[in-house]
């Protein structure tokens, strides 16, 4: 995002209101996620106005996550929000400045558009999506782009083999959930399976 | 099952003293093709090994075989599992023919109080299986009532074990979801539109504290749909019924439930049914509180450290992909039996 005034009506965080969260500590989890997605860096060719130089994703991250994304300098003024308001301010400010749909920032984040749609009218966030819109919200704020349109293509934008920041981003944090609970078996163990055998000499 | 169901037998001394199965001769061969998980034999009794003799599970009704049907008729395997016939009487067939009781399985053909008690499972030599009298436990024209059978087996032992601290944040809405489900309340009207309960613990049930998800998912259609990604226009003066100056919901389940009632009463796809779904989902995930008075302070510290918080997704049945299946636990509410202490 580019240093400019707040949105109207929009609810700006500084770093020293970070983001309520009771959860685990959240600066080990952003380290190797972003040490998962250096390296991947966007170019501004694509980018019809002029944008700030390309630097790698790691640059325009700013650990740790539970604190807010938006620098100090672009903070106008003191806010005093709940954590409701605080958490459906930025999931709107996402919304709004990504250029990303619902549908899309519900994907980055694991859950469906309409828990996007409950988070921005103030629905309860747990913790470990506060750390994940934290997270993107870095990522877009350091965008070099002056609008949601270039943000967005940004986004998108492959670089050589690397992928885009959107699938990046997914991969990563997807990376990070471990054991999977639902179906643990994969298809190999299935499709491999027998069942009562004793097994192979 | 206590030992007063039970005979001691024969001490493990003076069993039979053989380590293989009794083999299939053509007798056994010719009927071996008509055995069906849910078959009912007339036995004496099911062997359970004490730690002194075998004792015997008396089965005055019988025995159930759990085995699946597959299996059952391959030649080449020589046992089978069978499960004593318990007759159950009152509320608790009724809870046992409902599913709510994962220990009993009807077994409808057989008799209609007549279940399969999980309590007790024993293997027995398909030999012995084959030669004794048998009736069909469930009918085997009944597709769903032989899935169903089969899946009450599996549910008794596949279920999630939700971590101990786990459980008292989940026990609040198991008790919502009991009391209203079944009765003619507009809460109990929604609850019947959900297809399933789903608990994500994202990043995993490896390492606490937890951040939970309740996944409502309900019947395709029941949300209402909408042209275009933008959520619907709420109207201000269910945004103010709905949440304070702060943002917080402030209505109940229930009053949010009713007031959807009358909603869809009226329109029921209009933006007032949209957002009254997603706030009702979202109250049902903060009824999912501990309730911590019922335990230890040591214990009490224990679960409030567990878990971080719960949010609600909302979702239609065919909008819940593998993804997100797959690194979720069904809420099998019926058997949230955390064993306390901690």
């Amino acid at each position: 995002m580019s240093p400019q005034a707040p949105i109207e009506g929009q609810v700006l965080l500084s770093r020293t209101h970070p983001i309520p969260s009771s959860g685990p500590p959240a600066r080990a989890w952003t380290s190797s996620i972003f040490t998962g997605l250096s390296g991947i860096a966007v170019t501004t060719a694509l980018l019809a106005g002029p944008v700030h130089d390309a630097k790698s994703l790691a640059e325009w991250t700013r650990p740790p996550l539970t604190q807010p994304a938006i620098s100090s300098a672009r903070v106008a003024r003191p806010i005093q929000a709940s954590p409701a308001q605080t958490s459906a301010a930025i999931v709107r400010a996402l919304h709004v400045e990504s250029g990303l749909t619902w549908e899309q920032l519900g994907r980055l984040l694991g859950v469906s558009r309409r828990a996007v749609h409950l988070w921005a009218a103030g629905g309860r966030v747990n913790s470990r999506h506060l750390e994940l819109l934290s997270q993107l919200r870095s990522i877009i704020d350091d965008l070099p782009a002056e609008n949601a349109s270039q943000r967005r293509m940004l986004i998108f934008q492959t670089r050589r083999a690397e992928p885009s920041i959107f699938d990046a981003f997914l991969r990563q944090h997807t990376s990070e959930e471990g054991v999977v609970a639902g179906t643990p078996f994969s298809p190999d163990q299935l499709l491999s399976a027998r069942y009562d055998e004793a097994g192979s000499e | 099952m206590h030992r007063g169901g039970m005979t001691r037998q024969d001490s493990n001394t003076d069993a039979k003293n053989s380590d293989e199965p009794a083999p299939l001769d053509n007798t056994h061969l010719q009927v071996i093709d008509s055995f069906r998980q849910g078959d009912v034999v007339t036995i004496h009794g099911l062997p359970v090994l004490g730690s002194d003799a075998v004792w015997s599970r008396r089965t005055p009704h019988g025995a159930v075989l759990l085995t699946q049907t597959c299996d059952a008729v391959r030649p080449e395997k020589l046992t089978v599992a069978l499960a004593p016939i318990a007759q159950l009487l009152g509320s608790t067939a009724s809870e046992a023919r409902d599913g709510k009781l994962l220990r009993y399985i009807h077994v409808p053909t057989a008799s209609s109080d007549a279940f399969a008690d999980l309590s007790v499972i024993a293997t027995i030599d398909k030999a012995l299986f084959a030669a004794l009298p048998r009736i069909a436990g469930i009918d085997q024209t009944d597709d769903d009532a032989v899935r169903k059978f089969g899946r009450a087996v599996g549910r008794r032992f596949g279920r999630f074990p939700f971590p101990d601290e786990v459980v008292p944040w989940l026990r609040p809405l198991e008790v919502v979801m009991q009391s209203k489900h079944d009765k003619n309340s507009p809460e109990g009207a929604a609850m019947r539109d959900v297809v399933e309960l789903r608990v994500e613990a994202i990043g995993g049930w490896q390492n606490p504290p937890y951040a939970l998800t309740l996944c409502v998912i309900v019947k395709p259609g029941v949300i209402p749909t909408f042209p275009d990604d933008e959520p619907p226009t709420c109207p201000d003066d269910l945004t103010t019924w709905l949440r304070s100056n702060t943002g917080n919901l402030r209505q109940t389940s229930g009053a949010i439930a009713n007031r959807l009632a009358t909603e869809r009463s009226f329109s029921p796809s209009s933006a007032s049914v949209y957002w009254l779904w997603l706030a009702l989902a979202e109250a049902w995930a903060a009824r999912c509180t501990p309730d911590v008075r019922k335990h230890s302070s040591e214990d009490a510290t224990k679960i409030m450290a567990a878990v971080t918080g719960i949010d609600a997704d909302l979702i239609d049945e065919g909008g819940f992909d593998l993804y997100r299946y797959r690194r979720s636990e069904q809420l099998d509410i019926d058997h949230l039996s955390p064993p306390l202490p901690l």
